[in-house]
């Protein structure tokens, strides 16, 4: 899984160079969203998905057990307890 | 009530909010240095968020995005916005949860901290703590410049530049005085509800007054083949291009596909900012990136969208031009001195020139009524001079004369900040600006209460406690330092911001590069255990020494498109900045600190096995 996500990262950075819609304003979305940002608003949903993907298959659970381990860190947790 | 007075009353309710926020966040705090400086890193999930995007959020986001648009169209989404939205929840993904983690395990409050630490060298630190802190800086005064300058334009100089300024540097410094970073984060949260509600708000209400028909006629009209017929001479400037062919703003064509491909890498300094790692130390739990990133993507585009969209139709609005050129600096230096002209402020000769040759029967008729009012326009000798700013604007504004629309444009374009502003004035009703005009000042100081904390929070974590370390200075002191150091700091920034000295606009300007080019050190600090110290070292200087190039390059006003170094394949780019093959100085500057952290870390001594033990215990 974390392979495929790996390549949909790349997927993506790659996606945003539209170099195909450089010139391109129409097809207008819904009547007035020139390509160019019609492209990008989809894109920026799919790199919500992807974050959304990661969250969920790849999250870094390790760090979730994070504890104090030196004098001052301990101090501070003690601070806000 | 007169007009001028509602947008303030708004401000100013807005901004007591503020300050009562940080007074009453006072009241909940404890006099130690974790809680005035991480808010004991106790921020829950929900306000984490909020926060961390009002902390990234500056006035370039509104204000700035509107007036880039203007000049180079919608692109201008995907070249900051999209790829931000990208880059930034990555970087908190992967880079932003270790920080958190290595933050509780250590007690480290600053990135400088990590990176003494991480590298067993003092040295590293405190020279990374120089840069950073020398290149954020220039934010603050930017911060108050912004905020003298919209509360003196949103209220129609009722509030001068000198006392808006000084007002939103005294809001600031209150709030975080006394609220510490419990203040600054809670103040975040109205921030960003209400710099979010402005977008939509904005878009609507603007978008049904624009000229040729709302929304779908100006974009209709814009793209319409008849008003994209003319032809454009060589090398001439963006804005005479646009006037040419206005469909152009609703393309990529106007921005160069390296520029492009550059800003890419610009998302990179975002974690790197010091006030954007330090919120990473704030979080209760690394559960809390969990939402952050998911919902990040989407609040960049509500609110980078609807700023750029109109910004690209904007041009299409006589009216709006007319007033960003009134505004515009340049035409005020060349109004002083009209009989000295500035050197490189407007073609002067050319456009005496074409004023003298009009034959635009509007521009006569215009000038009549012009005299009738009691102001002149008259010639002397081979040049004219001209009397009366409001008739020069009007004059050039209202023509129909090919050869003078350029100029009006690239005096406007000048001044493109107040694109939003000058759609604003213009569109809605002065109870709804008061509203919007409230998101917009959100926007300045949501990010502002943060970089001066973050500033305060390294002069006294980094500097004072560092350099003090056996004295067992109370907590009590430690706190008062950073209270003196916020004083010390804002009154230093709003003295300089007096002056509006452009030198920091420039070093903004490269403070992007600059922190993105520092983002191989905190990716080989987490990720790769065998980084050194002199790896780091070797890519700092190199990223220093790059930031006081382009300062020393930008302070000669070379032309756009002046070569160099035909070896290096350095140029001037469009914005002025030094580029390298006709890419933005990030790639070189970040490619290059990349490249010294690994090299130089393969050929010298690992860390100690005990630092790697400590950093990477699952590899140990």
């Amino acid at each position: 899984m974390k392979w495929f996500l790996g390549f949909l990262i790349v997927l993506l950075v790659l996606l945003h160079q539209d170099f195909w819609n450089w010139a391109a304003a129409t097809p207008l979305a819904f009547g007035f969203l020139p390509l160019g940002l019609s492209y990008h608003i989809v894109y920026a949903l799919a790199c919500a998905g992807l974050m959304g993907l990661l969250v969920r298959f790849a999250w870094p659970t390790q760090l979730e057990s994070a504890a104090p381990e030196t004098p001052e860190a301990r101090r501070a947790e003690e601070g806000h307890e | 009530m007169s007009s001028p007075w509602i947008p303030a009353i708004f401000i100013f309710a807005y901004l007591a909010v503020v300050l009562y926020i940080g007074i009453f966040a006072f009241r909940k705090g404890r006099a130690t240095g974790e809680d005035f400086f991480l808010a004991s890193r106790s921020i829950g999930s929900v306000v984490f968020f909020l926060s961390l995007f009002a902390t990234n959020m500056t006035a370039f986001a509104i204000l700035g995005s509107s007036g880039a648009a203007y000049r180079l169209g919608i692109g201008i989404f995907g070249m900051m916005a999209t790829s931000s939205c990208l880059v930034i929840p990555l970087t908190l993904f992967f880079i932003g949860t270790r920080l958190w983690a290595v933050g509780k395990r250590f007690g480290h409050m600053t990135q400088v901290a990590f990176f003494r630490d991480r590298f067993e060298c003092s040295s590293i630190g405190t020279l990374i703590f120089a840069l950073t802190a020398a290149m954020l800086l220039p934010y603050l005064i930017i911060s108050i410049t912004g905020g003298g300058i919209i509360l003196e334009a949103l209220t129609g100089g009722l509030i001068p530049y000198a006392l808006g300024g000084a007002i939103v540097a005294l809001v600031v410094m209150g709030t975080v005085f006394f609220g510490g970073m419990r203040g600054a984060v809670w103040v975040n949260v109205l921030q960003t509800l209400l710099f979010l509600s402005f977008g939509a708000i904005a878009f609507v209400a603007i978008g049904h007054s624009l000229p040729h028909g709302g929304l779908a006629g100006t974009v209709q009209w814009m793209l319409d083949p008849g008003n994209n017929t003319a032809k454009t001479p060589p090398g001439a400037s963006s804005i005479a291009a646009a006037i040419a062919h206005p469909a152009t703003l609703l393309t990529r064509q106007r921005i160069p596909w390296q520029v492009f491909l550059s800003f890419m890498l610009i998302p990179l300094s975002s974690i790197m900012f010091p006030h954007m790692s330090i919120m990473c130390f704030t979080a209760k739990r690394v559960t809390a990136f969990r939402q952050t990133v998911v919902l990040y993507p989407l609040c960049i585009m509500l609110i980078w969208l609807p700023c750029v969209f109109l910004g690209a139709l904007a041009f299409s609005e006589p009216a709006v031009t007319r007033d960003m050129a009134g505004g515009s600096e340049q035409l005020q230096t060349w109004l002083e001195h009209h009989g000295n002209p500035q050197p490189g402020a407007i073609e002067t000769t050319a456009l005496t020139g074409a004023l003298k040759n009009s034959r635009d029967p509007a521009a006569k008729a215009l000038l009549q009524n012009v005299q009738a009012h009691g102001l002149e326009i008259e010639a002397v000798g081979p040049k004219t001079t001209l009397k009366g700013r409001p008739a020069f604007i009007l004059l050039l504004s209202h023509t129909n004369d090919a050869a003078l629309k350029p100029f009006i444009y690239r005096i406007a374009g000048t001044n493109d900040s107040s694109v939003l502003l000058n759609l604003l004035k213009l569109n809605v009703t002065p109870w709804l600006a008061g509203i919007l005009a409230a998101g917009i000042i959100s926007a300045v100081m949501g990010s502002d209460c943060h970089q001066i904390l973050a500033l305060s929070t390294m002069f006294t974590k980094d500097v004072y406690d560092y350099y003090n370390k056996g004295k067992q200075i109370a907590e009590s002191t430690n706190v008062m330092a950073g209270r003196i150091f916020i004083i010390v700091l804002n009154s230093l920034a709003y003295l300089i911001a007096l002056g509006k000295p452009q030198i920091f606009e420039l070093a903004t300007t490269y403070a992007f590069a600059g922190f993105a080019s520092l983002s191989p050190i905190m990716i080989g600090a987490l990720f790769w255990r065998r980084s050194t110290k002199y790896g780091v070292l070797a890519s700092t200087l190199w990223v220093i020494a790059w930031v006081l190039l382009q300062i020393v390059i930008g302070q000669k006003h070379l032309p756009p498109n002046t070569v160099v170094s035909h070896l290096l394949g350095f140029s001037i780019s469009p914005a002025g900045s030094l580029g390298c093959y006709g890419f933005s100085p990030v790639v070189p500057m970040t490619i290059g600190s990349a490249i010294l952290v690994w090299a130089v870390s393969l050929i010298t001594p690992p860390p100690s096995n005990a630092t790697v033990e400590r950093y990477f215990p699952q590899a140990a």
